[in-house]
């Protein structure tokens, strides 16, 4: 199995850009990667495009509109981890040897106000059974009923991410909240509140996917990428059924992908420098620390408390502000995280900069259900410039 | 026109009584009920599903409110929203018909009832008709089963 290596990486911030196109966004993000992986017309052999509404042959018109055609261009949608699901494409195609040079892209432009996913049949709609953020709400209940935690964690929660969104140029949201303004910002569904609910809104990230032995050096490895869908029988799961049990435990798809990601690149959680985590509202992403091995179940409010996941801490989870601070473009996020790892594990992260970042994880959880793991490496022979936070 | 209507209509059925019963099914292999009534078991693939009535009690298990309207939900606002555990085990995700939902109790006892709602911006798009779970009083222990109810939704 070939070493995969990401050669190079570009992004358009996230945010809302007014009539820019997905087509335009993603030609951006595409031009910045291909131009520092150095890569031009003719010496790449295949394009994975990861976008959730972006309609029919949305990679062919980035594609087309940079005259980079000819090769083999598929779409993937994969809800939030459609990035991630693209990124394995990409990489088992290197790593098997079918392809060399691979390019990855995530692109969308989401439908403004409350997001009508196809998913749901219009009965569900009528019914008032299809409101996401209402699920979303009933996930964070039950995690504070299991696990003990209250709406201040909530709360907490969206103060440490946003607070590291200060420091993230390509960001949002650029400012920092308290717990009091996040706790009196509108109730959305109770138990959560509008600023612990990450904004759906626009952008593209892309990533050129190489063999190691041909990528430029100091370029960022791939240890491994693994994509997971849930296991029938959690009645609040992503993959939003009408019915669950109540007995039996079933392993949610993001301790599936993680599981395999972990095993695949031979390291564990205590291997991890820094983590950015699926965090589309508050409670989905404390609720993913023990799913990923990250910490047990209920030692959530412990860690917040002393920081120890936010930038300066032992673990910094979403040192980019998490979709947060960055908002969320479905199929742009995955590999927006994957950006976000590739600039903190080659040094270039300035003010956000985990100190000695060698080893990331992204991970990603949606409707689907679809749980995406990547677990990246810096180059062995690059020592990143860690500054002291 | 009520494009919604069959679907719902065939979940909810009338039992031997005349009550009105949500209508799911059962698989002996797995040994596990399901809502709505699939052909295949969704949690083992077994292919031995059969009609089953499922409880019309339970205990509230999850509850929230949502507060605007939905793209797509034509009927009033606020409205209950959650997961009841029914007295067999099944969770389902079901309307919340209480004047305060936020209010229930985790663990409430819960009963059946049957909603109308628009099924669409018109006047003459007519209603569809949908479960929901209102809080299970004292005062009507002996009537544990549901009963057409034409308010729609919270109070």
């Amino acid at each position: 199995m070939k070493a995969v290596a990401l050669a190079g990486v570009g992004m358009f911030p996230f945010g809302r850009h007014g009539d820019l196109t997905a087509t335009e966004m993603g030609a951006t993000a595409l031009q910045a990667a291909l131009s520092e992986a150095g890569v031009h017309r003719g010496e790449f052999q295949a394009t994975f495009c990861a976008t959730a509404y972006g309609g029919v042959a949305a990679g062919h018109r980035v594609l087309s509109s940079l005259a980079l055609t000819g090769g083999p261009i598929i779409d993937v949608e994969a809800g939030c981890a459609s990035g991630g699901a693209a990124l394995g494409l990409g990489a088992a195609a290197i790593q098997s040897g079918q392809y060399d040079t691979v390019l990855v892209l995530g692109i969308e432009k989401m439908p403004k106000g409350m997001i009508r996913s196809s998913f749901f049949p219009s009965w569900m709609e009528t019914a008032g059974l299809a409101a996401t953020p209402a699920y979303f709400a009933l996930r964070a209940q039950r995690l504070m009923i299991e696990q003990g935690m209250t709406s201040h964690d909530l709360a907490d929660l969206v103060v440490k991410n946003r607070a590291t969104g200060v420091l993230n140029p390509t960001a949002m949201f650029r400012s920092a909240v308290t717990r009091e303004q996040v706790l009196g910002s509108k109730l959305v569904c109770d138990p959560l509140h509008l600023w612990m609910l990450c904004s759906p809104n626009e952008g593209a990230a892309a990533v050129v996917l190489q063999r190691a032995d041909l990528a430029p050096p100091g370029s960022v490895r791939l240890l491994a990428t693994s994509l997971r869908s849930h296991l029938p029988g959690s009645v609040l799961d992503e993959s939003t059924p009408l019915c669950g049990l109540s007995e039996g435990e079933i392993t949610p798809p993001s301790t599936l992908a993680a599981e395999d990601a972990y095993k695949r690149a031979g390291l564990g959680p205590a291997d991890l420098d820094l983590v950015e985590c699926q965090d589309t509202d508050a409670a989905r992403e404390l609720m993913t620390w023990p799913e990923l091995g990250l910490c047990q179940a209920g030692q959530q409010t412990q860690i917040l408390a002393d920081g120890s996941f936010g930038l300066g801490g032992r673990l910094p989870v979403n040192s980019s502000g998490g979709l947060l601070s960055k908002g969320e473009p479905l199929g742009a996020s995955a590999l927006g995280q994957i950006v976000e790892l590739v600039h903190q594990l080659r040094g270039e992260a300035g003010h956000r900069q985990v100190e000695a970042a060698r080893v990331g994880l992204a991970h990603t959880i949606g409707r689907g259900a679809n749980a995406s793991v990547t677990i990246l490496q810096a180059e062995s022979h690059a020592r990143p410039r860690g500054h002291k936070n | 026109m009520a494009s919604a209507g069959p679907q719902t209509e065939s979940m909810i059925i009338r039992n031997g009584d005349g009550q009105a019963v949500l209508l799911g099914g059962f698989s002996e292999q797995s040994q596990h009920s399901h809502f709505p009534r699939a052909s295949v078991c969704p949690y083992t693939g077994a292919n031995d599903v059969v009609d089953h009535e499922l409880p019309s009690t339970g205990v509230l298990w999850a509850c929230t409110v949502v507060n605007s309207a939905p793209p797509g939900y034509f009927g009033p606002v606020p409205y209950g929203f959650g997961v009841v555990q029914l007295e067999d085990g099944l969770r389902i995700v079901t309307r919340i018909a209480a004047d305060d939902p936020v209010s229930l109790q985790i663990g409430q006892p819960m009963r059946l009832i049957i909603e109308d709602l628009p099924a669409g911006a018109d006047q003459d798009a007519g209603t569809m008709q949908i479960w929901a779970f209102a809080p299970a009083s004292d005062d009507t222990a002996s009537d544990d089963t549901a009963s057409d109810n034409t308010a729609s939704g919270a109070k």
